[in-house]
């Protein structure tokens, strides 16, 4: 399993930069078909530019029942937890109505 | 050409935005000289100071000469303005030289898109869970909405900065924050998108506060931010929000359980965009310390 520390990548999750900081060192595991645990120990929490960047754009190279599967989130806050898995619900469904 | 203009008595925004915007900005040219005259204010808000700012800002930025007038520092009101650095900020000094910002208030402050990001964690947050004695965690949401409009600058406006200001009452345990840019407006901005296209103003914001409306100022906008707010500070923690920007005054504020919209039309000129954003924070949700438990 890979785990990625999100502080000691990025400062914040804040801007579409540090998201997609974040995004390109996800991407590969995730399509090579490896776990991935997302540690957030120490964010304040994650905004929509962020999570536009980081965690959005998995949707239009895989199935979200894939992501699901393989991405694990550990050390998260409520807000983060809360904007990660509704938008992430969120944008599936309007991939999955637009298709 | 020279302008005196009255502040009213109760200095907030709806009521700057009626009175003093409509004599100044209405007008297709703008007076060489602007003097605010403060003797008849008395009751002063988060909002009226930032919309104050920002039309301050407004006028010196299109040429305009801007003086305070009847500053009696005997007055309250006028010291609290003083102790909020709204002179400082303005004209380059404190009214009294011994003025220093309360415990209850975040002073006002012109801050960049970038620097602010880290500044709500570190000022804002910190000092708000200081005087309210709710823990950092249970602040994200709040914090992260304060982000959100500051990264809507950024976005969708060519403003590097905005202006913030904030209050806490704390017989009511109530926060206000009032935050204003000079970009475009939102009304001007979410007309951009073909069907916002010859909306009012006021409809215009009501629809850029809709889940997946952007005007795709960058290519990664998914038109969140705005819907985020009124999420958290509406539906949640049972808040009100108040727009201006444009001819348009919104407010949002739940109505059973479902945020409603109040729409006013051509009430007033407000440059760029002013929210102001109220509740109490009793409603604020407690979390245990262990990290929350993450199932998709």
């Amino acid at each position: 399993m890979v785990v990625v520390h999100v502080k000691s990548i990025v400062d914040a999750c804040d801007t579409p930069t540090q998201g997609k900081t974040v995004f390109s060192r996800i991407l590969g595991s995730l399509k090579a078909g490896e776990e991935v645990e997302i540690d957030f120990l120490g964010v304040f929490g994650m905004t929509s530019s962020f999570m536009n960047c980081a965690f959005i754009p998995l949707l239009d190279t895989l199935p979200f029942e894939q992501i699901k599967r393989q991405m694990k989130v550990v050390h998260a806050n409520r807000q983060i937890v809360n904007m990660l898995r509704e938008r992430m619900k969120v944008h599936a469904e309007r991939l999955k109505s637009a298709a | 050409m020279k302008t005196k203009i009255y502040l009213p008595s109760q200095f907030r925004a709806p009521n700057l935005f009626r009175s003093v915007s409509q004599q100044l900005l209405g007008s297709a040219e703008l007076p060489r000289r602007v003097e605010f005259d403060f003797t008849r204010l008395r009751f002063v808000r988060p909002s009226g100071v930032v919309f104050l700012s920002n039309v301050t800002r407004h006028l010196r930025h299109n040429g305009c000469e801007v003086a305070y007038v009847g500053t009696n520092t005997h007055m309250e009101c006028i010291r609290f303005l003083d102790d909020s650095q709204f002179f400082l900020q303005h004209s380059g000094e404190l009214l009294r030289a011994h003025s220093r910002p309360r415990a209850t208030t975040v002073p006002l402050i012109e801050i960049s898109n970038e620097a602010a990001l880290l500044w709500i964690e570190n000022k804002l947050i910190s000092w708000l869970s200081t005087s309210s004695g709710i823990p950092v965690r249970d602040l994200s949401e709040l914090g992260t909405c304060i982000k959100e409009l500051f990264n809507n600058i950024s976005d969708h406006t060519d403003a590097e900065s905005g202006s913030i200001f904030a209050q806490w009452y704390p017989n009511e345990r109530e926060i206000r924050i009032s935050l204003a840019d000079l970009g475009p407006g939102i009304p001007t901005t979410a007309r951009r998108v073909g069907s916002a296209s010859g909306v009012t103003d006021a409809k215009a914001i009501q629809l850029a506060f809709e889940d997946g409306f952007t005007a795709k100022s960058q290519p990664n906008n998914q038109g969140v931010g705005l819907h985020y707010l009124k999420q958290i500070v509406v539906a949640n923690l049972n808040g009100r929000l108040e727009i201006h920007s444009g001819t348009a005054e919104v407010k949002i504020q739940k109505a059973g359980t479902e945020p409603k919209f109040t729409l006013y039309e051509q009430r007033g000129f407000c440059p760029g965009t002013l929210i102001d954003i109220v509740f109490h924070t009793d409603k604020i949700e407690r979390s245990p310390q262990e990290p929350e438990v993450f199932e998709w």
